[in-house]
């Protein structure tokens, strides 16, 4: 199972290059499922379909998925009220669903919720050939991401910190003083093995997001904020080791007679253009025109799914 | 006495004795230890940046023990630095 994922600024066309390459995939016969980790989804509206939060059935093999992640926001805190009532019985008297409502709204809480709808998403599609996200927009997509990475060091310090612990408590134990029976060694500690089943956990993502498996497709229009954002959803990728192997110019100008009221944005186009080209000069770049009428429904997603032709063939041979 | 039982004493107590005041240090060091790795996991239930609410909330129960340590001594932590002094044999 390979995993494909569209990052860019918001209304660039991640959502529809998303739909585009599911159908483009699905058209050389593979299975495809498409799944919206956006909070503000579109992508049944760009299939002409209803929104259920349920994986719809599009064609024979392709199906999509709209993540209702107030729904999911809801499920985390449920786990960690949960969790607080039973590490803390006392609370359970006291009322526990109002400091889950601040909580709600607490920096985090949506990365960690749309996280997890990614893995389990991923756990529970383990058939498919390829599973294409479409993302919230760069800023979150980016903190979604960059999430297991950062607590996968939180959890390796923890877990060096706690090293020292028991060594220093193996030390006294060996000179014969008395150490109240506290666990000396990384089998016995329960804070040791509870450290190292978490650290498992979070490895499965920081793998499965820097294998050869999953790639990022960048979205961007012919502008300059676009193009910005896109290079550093490049640059922090990079960082984190997730492979990005191509580049959608989505929406770009191409007239047939040249308007005197577009002049200056056809040339902010073209400097865009050699910018990107200059940028991002190792991956496949493919450009779709800014059509006529919006791509929705299959068939509009076909002609887009030919304008990205090139990338769909380098995605395919990764 | 003889010389040797004299010198075996002297060595033995200085080994003794070394081997007392190490154990000391290395306790106050397991100390500080333990007390970092409480306040990492409390961390994000006490609104300062740290791992995760889960993370936080599936070790508390398994660091009751290093949680009530931890609590005594910064009740008494204008204590501390005597404390620390008198191990270091700064006094
Ligand atoms: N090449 C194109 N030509 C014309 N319209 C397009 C093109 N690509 C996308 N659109 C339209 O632009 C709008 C935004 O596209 P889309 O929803 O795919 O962007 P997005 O990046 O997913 O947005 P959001 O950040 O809101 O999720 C839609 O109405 C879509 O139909
Ligand atoms: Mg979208």
């Amino acid at each position: 199972m390979r995993v494909v994922i569209t990052v860019g600024k918001g209304g660039v066309g991640k959502t529809t290059t998303a739909a585009g390459l599911g159908v483009a995939l699905h058209e050389r016969g593979y299975t495809i499922l498409i799944v919206s980790l956006d909070p503000a989804h579109n992508l049944a509206d760009v299939f002409n379909m209803r929104s259920t939060y349920r994986k719809t059935r599009v064609a024979d093999r392709l199906e999509i998925l709209e993540i209702n992640v107030d729904e999911a926001v809801k499920k985390y805190l449920d786990e960690v009220a949960l969790m607080m009532k039973t590490t803390f019985k006392h609370l359970s008297v006291l009322n526990i669903d109002k400091y889950i409502d601040v909580l709600s709204n607490a920096p985090g809480v949506e990365e960690h919720a749309i996280m997890n709808e990614f893995k389990r998403v991923l756990e529970e599609n383990e058939d498919k050939d390829f599973i294409i996200f479409d993302m919230p927009p760069t800023g979150l997509s980016l903190r979604i991401v960059s999430l297991p990475f950062i607590h996968r060091e939180w959890l390796r310090q923890l877990k060096n910190l706690r090293k020292a612990i028991l060594d220093r408590r193996r030390m006294l134990r060996n000179v014969g003083e008395d150490i109240g029976g506290a666990p000396c060694e990384e089998t016995e500690d329960p804070v040791m093995r509870e450290l190292e089943t978490m650290l498992r956990e979070c490895e499965f993502l920081t793998h499965r997001l820097t294998s050869n498996d999953t790639r990022c497709v960048l979205v961007l229009a012919p502008e300059t904020l676009p193009l910005l954002e896109a290079k550093r959803a490049f640059e922090k990728l990079r960082t984190l080791g997730i492979s990005v192997s191509g580049c959608v110019v989505n929406k770009v100008l191409r007239l047939h007679s040249p308007v005197p009221e577009l002049r200056s944005k056809l040339l902010e186009q073209e400097q865009c253009l050699n910018e990107i080209k200059r940028c991002f000069k190792d991956l496949v770049i493919v450009e779709v025109p800014f059509l006529e009428r919006e791509p929705r429904g299959l068939d509009s997603l076909k002609t887009y799914a030919n304008y990205i032709e090139p990338l769909v063939d380098s995605i395919v041979r990764s | 006495m003889r010389l040797r039982d004299i010198v075996k004493r002297i060595f033995g107590g200085v080994a003794e004795s070394f081997k007392e005041r190490s154990g000391e240090l290395v306790r106050l060091e397991l100390r500080e230890l333990e007390n970092a790795f409480v306040l990492l996991v409390i961390s994000p239930l006490i609104g300062l940046p740290g791992p995760s609410t889960v993370t936080s909330l599936r070790l508390l129960p398994l660091i009751e023990r290093e949680l009530a340590q931890s609590l005594n001594v910064s009740r008494r932590l204008d204590d501390m630095l005597a404390e620390m002094l008198g191990y270091l044999d700064i006094t």
